[in-house]
């Protein structure tokens, strides 16, 4: 299972890991195994960013190889769409290379992180946590091609990779190797077995989650208005997403601030604009103040109005964290990690939520949100 | 010892160094220097990252050879693309540099780099360091300078527990810069800003890490100080500048 580490029993980590080392291989346990791969799970807490990242891929890494590659699917699909860090990148990889049925679009994904993951490539190690990166060892880079070599279609884009890559040289030597070899097992076509097609980009699923045990929590836009979550809900159907400031992965917060104007923006063409919410709620109170979050949205063109908002809760963000069941967890100082997260919620305060982590358009989030 | 003898270690000697030196130009020369640099893509070649990156990782080298190999990598990262082939072994070999040399220049420089890149294994080793865990690359203040540089590490408690124990001023000019991330210290970063007894550059660092987290706290407290003819003018000569470029919502 590799390196243990110096942890006191008890605490979440060593939890984890004594669950991922139980020896039976089917201990009917997955469901406790899964809840490791949540972004709140407690075992990220209080940790760095890279440090949480580094844990999850190797958890991930270790679920994968103790059979439950088809299950995590979802999770490695959502690390190649939007992760920018190289350990998250590979993690998915394995989950990949050792499913038994894969999605359509993952070639196209993992092509995609691969693009993203060779300008930050480096030695991963999955085996052990804490990493001790062998110098010798395979790169994030390798573990994608290696991906891309089991999908169905990867031998197309390993094919257009390596024309790519000869001609701009920027792919190593061994890399290079690494490709040829592949293309060679591949052959004239991709690997077998196609799985099924992937959920719908911005499909919506009810919850059981609402608004009404929030209603007297205190927000504040990005103007220093304050009104509680039941004066700004509730007259009108509402798109809501959840951001902070200090996101540092351009596809998560940067980019839902920016699509949430559009999603704005279409509803004016649409002359609708006065008849929704959109609004957007930071995860991190304490620093995103009124006016971080008019900076924010002013840098991404948000089109501020009446009904299209950025907040935060005057006081603690928890209570919203906990009634929205939110997969958001924190470092010391800051997030840490979270999902996307969007929803639609009706004048009732009950909510759908939208496209459950993955990338979504505002066309289509526009007509959802119309249709509420 | 007779004087052929001590003309002939001096001889040694100073071909030893001129040995060094022959390495240390080698990468000197193919270092790329404005404009005028002739044949700029022979000197930027993958055959001699590919060499420099032995050389930075090889502990039996000269430490003067292995920084200028990294100072000749770090410059190849400027490339972008072209240089991404090496990026993964560019950095084994500034985690190998980072914990082998005993060159402390050399240690600092390839920390130096890593923490920018946020790399976990010198976070740890950094952190392993201050908590006696390991051995300390670097002195404590250095280690949370470097490890201030991520807004998202958690070493937040780290720098408390070192501002309660720790009476270098270095050390805690650093651990008010961590500070500067962690909006729950507000209070604890107005309270070294306002304290007379404290180090001059530990208010100052305070200061600056305050104004970030909370300008209207920052502003209260400059405006009280400013007005203290009892306080010392390295303090005031801060606030004020700080106050003047303060711009609010």
């Amino acid at each position: 299972m590799g390196r243990d580490l110096k942890q006191s029993s008890g605490d979440p980590l060593s939890a984890a890991l004594a669950l991922l080392a139980s020896s039976e291989a089917h201990c009917g346990c997955d469901g406790s195994l899964l809840a490791l791969l949540r972004e709140d799970a407690p075992l990220y807490g209080g940790r760095g960013a890279v440090e949480a990242e580094r844990l999850r891929a190797f958890v991930m890494a270790r679920l994968a190889a103790r059979g439950l590659a088809d299950t995590l699917m979802p999770f490695a699909l959502q690390e190649l769409e939007t992760s920018i860090d190289p350990y998250g990148i590979a993690a998915a990889a394995r989950v990949i290379r050792r499913a038994s049925a894969v999605p359509q679009e993952t070639a196209s994904l993992l092509g995609k992180a691969l693009d993203r993951v060779r300008q930050i490539d480096e030695i991963v190690d999955l085996e052990n946590y804490p990493a001790t990166p062998d110098p010798a060892g395979r790169t994030a880079v390798a573990e994608t091609i290696e991906a891309l070599a089991a999908c169905p279609n990867g031998g197309s884009e390993l094919r257009s990779l390596s024309r790519d890559a000869r001609a701009g040289g920027y792919l190593s030597s061994d890399v290079m190797a690494l490709v040829d070899k592949a293309l060679g097992r591949i052959g004239g076509g991709g690997a077998c077995c196609a799985g099924p097609a992937a959920l719908p980009i911005s499909a919506t699923h009810a919850t059981a989650r609402t608004l009404a045990g929030v209603r007297d929590v205190l927000l504040e836009n990005q103007d220093g208005v304050r009104m509680t979550v039941g004066d700004l809900f509730g007259a009108r159907p509402a798109l809501v997403a959840f951001f902070y400031t200090r996101c540092m992965n351009p596809d998560k917060c940067s980019r839902t601030i920016s699509q949430l104007g559009r999603v704005f923006d279409e509803l004016g063409r649409r002359r609708r604009a006065n008849d929704v919410l959109v609004a957007a709620i930071s995860y991190d109170p304490a620093y995103d103040d009124p006016g971080r979050l008019r900076r924010y949205g002013d840098d991404r063109k948000f089109p501020f109005a009446g009904f299209c908002q950025l907040l935060r809760t005057v006081e603690a963000f928890d209570p919203i964290r906990t009634a929205l069941q939110l997969e958001v967890g924190y470092g010391q100082n800051t997030v840490n990690r979270h999902r996307l997260e969007l929803m639609l919620v009706d004048r009732q305060g009950k909510i759908d939520e939208i496209a459950a982590g993955r990338p979504w358009d505002e066309t289509t989030v526009a007509d959802m949100l119309l249709a509420v | 010892m007779n004087v052929k003898e001590y003309r002939r270690q001096v001889e040694a000697e100073l071909s030893a160094k001129a040995a060094s030196n022959a390495r240390v130009s080698d990468f000197s020369a193919k270092v790329v220097v404005g404009a005028d640099a002739p044949d700029i893509r022979a000197a930027v070649s993958g055959e001699n990252w590919d060499e420099a990156i032995k050389q930075l990782a090889d502990p039996k080298l000269d430490e003067q050879a292995r920084l200028v190999a990294l100072q000749f990598l770090q410059a190849g990262t400027f490339l972008g693309a072209r240089f991404a082939p090496y990026r993964a072994k560019y950095l084994a070999a500034l985690r190998t540099a980072a914990t082998s040399a005993d060159d402390a220049e050399l240690r600092h420089s390839a920390l130096d780099i890593l923490a920018n890149l946020k790399d976990d294994f010198a976070r740890q080793k950094l952190m392993d360091g201050l908590q006696g865990a390991g051995t300390a690359l670097v002195s404590p203040a250095v280690a949370l300078g470097l490890l201030a540089r991520d807004d998202h590490g958690s070493i937040s408690t780290l720098a408390r527990d070192l501002l309660k124990s720790s009476t270098d001023v270095h050390t805690r000019e650093q651990a008010a810069r961590v500070l500067g991330s962690d909006p729950s210290a507000r209070d604890l970063l107005s309270e070294l800003m306002t304290d007379k007894t404290e180090f001059s550059a530990v208010r100052r660092a305070s200061a600056v890490a305050l104004r970030n987290l909370d300008p209207g706290t920052f502003e209260t407290n400059a405006r009280s100080i400013l007005a203290d003819h009892g306080d010392f003018g390295e303090i005031k000569a801060t606030v004020k500048g700080a106050t003047d470029r303060l711009t609010r919502p």
